[in-house]
């Protein structure tokens, strides 16, 4: 009876590999800046927004190490799937798991050599992680940042002179804000 | 005498504005915090989900199942006795947790500013009442939280923000009076100047009161004009740069001799930008810093224009004497 149910499902225990997967996520996300950078571009070529994107250092900085994580996570993956022989989205699977310190233990590294390349691995992109995390903790504690806090300020103070002299002046904020959604997202 | 009437209008804009800035931080704050915690909420439940989906056919997992090991990856726990292990788990789990990490620190880092605000109120209190030692000793202390709990004046008690203190509680400002003497008011200035930096030095930063900022309202007006103020006399010489809505903060200063503006909301916040004095405790205080070193240029700019004149006057004169 177990052997026919299994016949019976056989058929459809086949599953679509990781690659497929990843592909949906890699066009869904594709898609969204795609999209995001036309909204920019047109916003930039109707004169709507500024021209050119002014990154900040907090933002360049968070792009640094969000980029030098990926690789290291990415990189890393690779030198481990030959290492280890596994796949190599397994592999990614491995190392997510391990530089976001979760350390589910489902899949960890036999040989010496590899885990003797632990350390280092581990360790690089530990401390790359704890950069990107500081990165994006400084952009939401930037008191400054946010140009909708300014320009919510801005208004609520226009009111006021309004009600109150009469003579408060329309705030013109031109602020390369879709851009910096872009830039964020991009991250 | 400074005119009653102009500082009482003064102090009631700044009053105003100072809500209006407390309100808008407060807003952004909640908001911010209230987006993050949707998001967070919105990761771990939705990942729960889809998680679900993806080990039913193999693990047969339930919802709480998938809930349980979303969230001991989110915490980094990570016990591993539930884990992925179809290719469509496997691959979301990759996504998820890249984004789910960050976001929990963007809430963290939110908490701090709101909720940890408050929390550490309490925990100062408790530590008050129980261990630490602080200034008036426990049992004053005790009595004191009777009295107040017996008076139930608990209520009104929640503005009172007793971890950020104000400056005047710590400098002891001096009495504000205007120098008789042009050159006792270029020292008064740099007095401030001097002030202000290092207030700007400290860590911890409150807001200066009212009528502090009020007194260096005065003081931006200029010797000349203060003084006129001050004895009530009519104003020969126009010279204030009080009205410089139009210019942008660092156009090269001191140039703008410009007839002085009536409206006091006008040119306090002249132009909103990353560096409006709207913005918080700090930024006021860079603002008025800028605004006092401007005056001070001014003053001494002034001064060597009468000084080059009486040299003139004193050069024509010589030979007729």
């Amino acid at each position: 009876m177990v052997v026919s149910e299994r016949a019976a499902t056989s058929l459809s225990s086949y599953q679509w590999s990781q690659s497929y997967y990843y592909c949906i996520y890699a066009a869904v996300i594709y898609f969204v800046v795609a999209s995001l950078m036309l909204t920019n571009f047109l916003g930039a070529y109707l004169g709507h927004l500024k021209q050119d994107i002014e990154l900040s250092t907090t933002l360049r900085s968070l792009l640094l190490h969000s980029i030098a994580f990926l690789a290291i996570l990415f990189l890393g993956a690779l030198v481990f799937s030959h290492i280890e022989g596994w796949s190599y989205l397994d592999s990614v699977y491995w190392a997510d798991v391990t530089l976001l310190t979760i350390g589910f233990g489902d899949i960890a590294p036999d040989t010496t050599l590899g885990r003797a390349l632990l350390f280092p691995y581990a360790l690089s992109g530990i401390i790359c992680l704890g950069l990107t995390i500081s990165s994006i903790r400084k952009l939401v504690l930037d008191k400054g940042g946010s140009v909708l806090h300014l320009r919510r300020l801005g208004n609520m103070r226009d009111v006021y002179l309004r009600q109150r002299g009469g003579d408060g002046e329309q705030t013109a904020l031109d602020c390369p804000y879709v851009a910096e959604v872009l830039v964020i997202t991009v991250v | 005498m400074f005119l009653e009437n102009d500082a009482r209008q003064l102090q009631a804009v700044f009053q105003e504005l100072r809500e209006i800035r407390d309100k808008a931080v407060r807003l952004r704050q909640w908001t911010t915090f209230a987006v993050s915690l949707c998001a967070w909420l919105l990761l771990l439940f939705g990942a729960a989900a889809i998680f679900m989906v993806c080990e039913k056919p193999y693990q047969s997992w339930s919802y709480f199942d998938g809930f349980y090991m979303a969230f001991v990856a989110l915490m980094t726990i990570g016990y591993g006795d539930l884990t992925p292990t179809t290719s469509s788990g496997r691959s979301f789990f990759v996504l998820w947790s890249l984004l789910a990490v960050p976001t929990i620190t963007v809430l963290v880092a939110n908490a701090e500013d709101t909720l940890l605000k408050t929390l550490r109120g309490i925990i100062t209190f408790l530590g008050n009442i129980s261990i630490l030692p602080g200034g008036s000793g426990f049992w004053r202390l005790s009595n004191d939280v009777l009295t107040r709990l017996g008076l139930g004046a608990f209520v009104g008690h929640g503005r009172r923000d007793s971890t950020v203190p104000t400056c005047e509680a710590t400098d002891g400002h001096q009495p504000m009076e205007l120098p008789s003497a042009r050159r006792k008011f270029q020292i008064l200035l740099l007095d401030e100047i001097m002030h202000i930096f290092h207030d700007l030095r400290k860590q911890e930063f409150g807001s200066y009161s009212v009528d502090r900022l009020v007194w260096y309202m005065r003081l931006f007006k200029g010797y000349q004009n203060a003084e006129d103020l001050r004895t009530g006399g009519q104003s020969k010489r126009t010279t204030s740069r009080a009205d410089r809505s139009g210019s942008p903060p660092h156009s090269g200063g001191g140039g703008g001799l410009i007839t002085q503006g009536s409206q006091p909301s006008r040119w306090y916040f002249p132009e909103f930008g990353a560096e409006s004095p709207l913005i918080g405790p700090r930024e006021e205080a860079q603002w008025i810093l800028r605004e006092l070193l401007q005056t001070l240029k001014m003053e001494l700019h002034d001064m060597a224009r009468e000084e080059g004149e009486a040299e003139m006057g004193v050069t024509t004169q010589d030979p007729s004497g």
